[in-house]
């Protein structure tokens, strides 16, 4: 195959090279090259190294928290750590797209965010008090979903939750448990970066496993189904007969779901455009490679795209603060913004993977 | 003219040719079935799925388990012997059923050289391969030195239609003024070796490339019927194709058309080949000489049923001259609502994405969205996502599996969207039709939206 390869490539360069134009085309010089190591480069030393950074440093202060909450059950302490709580869990949003990597091997986002938590299953292991948090049966009694339930769900008013923590020390064995675990992780994913950055951004080649490619699918992926789906449309009712309020992110917190939506929007946004985390600048990104190929530039699909994110944006700002009341009260308005969030799925997965042509991970077979 | 088609029929030729064209198909096809079962295409593509996408009649098609693998295998052995010319009448007649049941079993994977390879096997019964240079030879204890020409010449005729009719089907602005879908695919092959970044980012070479595709199509047959230009005309054949192996995932195609090729060699060429077969021919001959057996060549073969294959091969001719045509018996673009797309050799035109999400409504009327990963494979999806007659199938699927759950019809909504080589998506099915209440038929599909755009030409 790769003889072949060489052997063919000589054949057309001479084949090429002899009637190539003496003057090329002005045209000729719109697509000289895009540089994708600068894209990459981008995305790893601007967007998501920093981001994880940022994430880390939120979860420090929420390990902090809880444990102080622990060692002094209070009305204050409790609100200082469900505060520090919803900051970082802000931050995650920012952080669960990227499932490449390490993240994907140890399946990082299914140990942070699955959601709605299992109630019951929280309760046996903090019953059993002889509980594994990472075994694998774990992933939905774990992770922000699973502290929401313990810091906000099991009652209404603070001090039964304080009292229980007070009376019961395997309440807060599990609660350190599940913070001391998501630091873990998350050390274990920056520790990664490190060495994965340079592995990251030289992989440019249009194949499956390229991080190029993987990326991009992983960023389709997650809006589909991380954003789309999960903090949208299965709480709807999208995919079920009738709505199923329960499954909404931060279900115990309740004001905050539309929060974490914007803010997760945001992150995709700036993904998109290549804003750099927490700067207003703009690196290379899908935006500017979209600008670049033919087929994307000629429809302006960037601008399309941007008109999109703007109206998605506003359709979710119409929304109750909680998800929950939300759908109680008028579900139509939700299934407004899935609409509107559904008008982005379409650009991202026909239009833009049309000009990207990318090798897209399914099973390989012939074509002609 | 009446007595020239006669005396054209009467005129005779090297049965080597033939001979030659079963060995080289027999085995390449042998190989292909071993190289498909290898890759685990059997069963990715046939046993794990749980549905699958039929033809219209033949829904009765369908895989049989774990027995598919059987399917193949009598495929596979079939193949190898009519490449050695073993009891040739029967097993090519066994090939070619088992390729057809093969590619009947799911349209997902139609590919225009499948369906090449079926309609050759299908000529190839009805003509005498194993005149010589076979092992019915020595069974039989007859061979041929001379077959009628017109036998060869069918093949020259299939192959030609093959070329002629994919570049009629790239006259069109599409392909000639928007150098699409190439534009697309070369500009994303910017990882090859070399010239990637530059070559391959160049707005000239995507018409170069472009026009010089359908020119080739249109010159190849005409340059191998000519003993001028034929070595010529055979570079570029091995050119071009090994060309679009490298750049495109196209699998055994550029392999089959590089040595259909070989047959439009002369006689003499086709004998020069054999020579070293018939070396090993002769001392098998040898063998049974010891054992007084002894073939008798006879200078001409003829023909049991003659009439009766003669209107065979015409009607099969007719037929395949005319297929691709009826396409122009559907209003709107052909290539945007694929009415009459499959078996007219249309061979990398199209560039399309698409996204279907399906909505059921139920009886009580409520409604909800699919999860297709929970009914297609990732590459049933994709393939459906732009193909109507795909969908609506699918929507049938669906259909009868969520009334079955509610013992009364639901109703099956699709919001498709598809683009078609780089224009801006639109919507393909319309949101509209309870597709579940549509039948498949050949008759023109209302309910395909046209698209917003002009592809002039054919």
């Amino acid at each position: 195959m790769k003889l072949i390869n060489y052997f063919i490539l000589i054949i057309l360069s001479l084949f090429i090279f002899s009637c190539e134009p003496d003057e090329p085309g002005n045209e000729d010089e719109i697509f000289d090259g895009f540089n994708r190591t600068e894209l990459l480069t981008n995305w790893a030393d601007n967007i998501i190294i920093p981001s994880y950074n940022a994430f880390n440093s939120s979860l420090m202060v929420l390990q902090e928290d809880i444990n102080n909450f622990i060692s002094s059950p209070s009305t204050t302490s409790l609100t200082i750590a469900s505060d520090s709580w919803l900051a970082s869990y802000k931050l995650w949003q920012h952080i669960e797209m990227y499932d490449i990597g390490l993240a994907e091997v140890i399946n990082y986002k299914g140990k942070m965010n699955i959601y709605p938590t299992d109630v019951d299953l929280i309760n046996f292991n903090i019953d059993s008090e002889n509980f594994n948090i990472n075994n694998n049966n774990n992933f939905a009694a774990r992770g922000f979903p699973a502290i929401d339930y313990l810091l906000h769900g099991m009652f209404v008013d603070h001090d039964n939750t304080i009292n229980t923590f007070n009376s019961n020390p395997s309440y807060s064995t599990y609660l350190i448990e599940l913070v001391n675990s998501m630091c873990d992780n998350t050390n274990l994913i920056i520790n990664d970066w490190s060495n994965y950055r340079d592995i990251f951004i030289n992989s440019t080649e249009n194949t499956a496993t390229s991080a190029i490619n993987k990326m991009t699918n992983d960023f389709i992926f997650y809006f589909e189904k991380g954003f789309r789906a999960n903090k949208i449309g299965i709480p709807a009712g999208v995919f079920s007969d009738d709505i199923l309020p329960t499954t909404v992110e931060a279900y115990y917190k309740r004001d905050v779901s539309k929060l974490l939506a914007l803010e997760a929007l945001l992150a995709i946004k700036n993904f998109f455009q290549g804003k750099y985390y927490n700067y207003e600048i703009m690196g290379s990104s899908f935006e500017s490679y979209l600008n670049y190929l033919p087929v994307s530039s000629q429809n302006n699909l960037t601008q399309e795209i941007l008109l999109e994110f703007e109206e998605a944006e506003n359709q979710l700002s119409l929304l109750n603060n909680d998800f929950v009341s939300q759908l109680e009260t008028n579900p139509v308005q939700m299934l407004y913004a899935y609409d509107a969030v559904q008008l982005l799925v379409v650009s991202f997965k026909v239009d833009m993977l049309q000009s990207l042509s990318i090798s897209v991970d399914y099973v390989d077979a012939d074509g002609d | 003219m009446y007595i020239y088609i006669k005396q054209y029929l009467k005129r005779t030729s090297s049965s080597s040719s033939l001979a030659l064209y079963r060995f080289l198909f027999g085995l390449l096809m042998f190989f292909s079935i071993i190289r498909f079962w290898f890759k685990g295409w059997i069963k990715d593509l046939y046993i794990t799925p749980d549905f699958h996408f039929s033809y219209y009649g033949f829904e009765w098609v369908s895989p049989i388990g774990d027995y598919t693998y059987i399917i193949f295998s009598i495929c596979a052995l079939s193949a190898l012997f009519v490449s050695i010319g073993l009891k040739y009448r029967i097993s090519i007649i066994v090939f070619f059923l088992s390729f057809l049941y093969i590619e009947l079993m799911d349209k997902t994977t139609y590919l225009n050289h499948y369906y090449l390879i079926s309609i050759t096997s299908f000529l190839l019964i009805f003509l005498p391969a194993n005149a010589s240079f076979s092992i019915d030879n020595i069974i039989t204890r007859k061979r041929y030195n001379e077959v009628p020409k017109w036998t060869i010449d069918s093949l020259k005729l299939l192959i030609s239609i093959v070329y002629i009719y994919a570049a009629i089907s790239k006259m069109n602005s599409d392909w000639l003024l928007e150098a699409m879908p190439l534009k697309i695919w070369i500009s994303s092959k910017y990882d090859f070796p070399l010239i990637g970044e530059t070559l391959f980012q160049k707005e000239w070479l995507y018409y170069l490339m472009s026009w010089g595709g359908m020119i080739y199509d249109l010159c190849i047959p005409l340059l191998l019927l000519y003993t001028r230009t034929r070595v010529f005309a055979f570079i570029m054949v091995i050119l071009f194709h090994v060309l679009t192996k490298v750049l495109f995932p196209i699998g055994m195609f550029p392999y089959i058309m590089i040595f259909s090729a070989i047959i439009f060699f002369s006689p003499d060429f086709h004998n020069l080949i054999l020579s070293w077969f018939n070396i090993f021919f002769k001392k098998i001959n040898k063998l049974f000489n010891n054992n007084n057996f002894q073939i008798v060549s006879l200078r001409y073969f003829k023909f049991q049923w003659k009439k009766t294959i003669l209107s065979i091969v015409v009607l099969f001719f007719l037929f395949q001259f005319l297929l691709p045509f009826r396409y122009l018996m559907y209003p709107g673009e052909l290539l945007w609502h694929e009415q009459g797309y499959r078996f007219s050799w249309r061979v990398m035109l199209i560039e399309k994405t698409g996204l279907a999400n399906f909505k059921i409504i139920n009886p009580d009327g409520s409604e909800f969205y699919v999860h297709n990963s929970d009914f297609l494979t990732p590459f049933q999806e994709k393939q459906m996502s732009f193909q109507p007659d795909l969908i609506l199938e699918y929507a049938h699927h669906l259909g009868n599996y969520f009334s079955s759950l509610h013992h009364e019809n639901v109703q099956v909504f699709v919001e498709n969207y598809v683009s078609l080589n780089g224009r801006k998506s639109q919507m393909l099915v319309s949101d509209s039709i309870n597709l579940y209440m549509e039948k498949e038929s050949f008759k023109n599909k209302t309910w395909i939206i046209p698209l917003k755009d002009e592809i002039k030409g054919f």
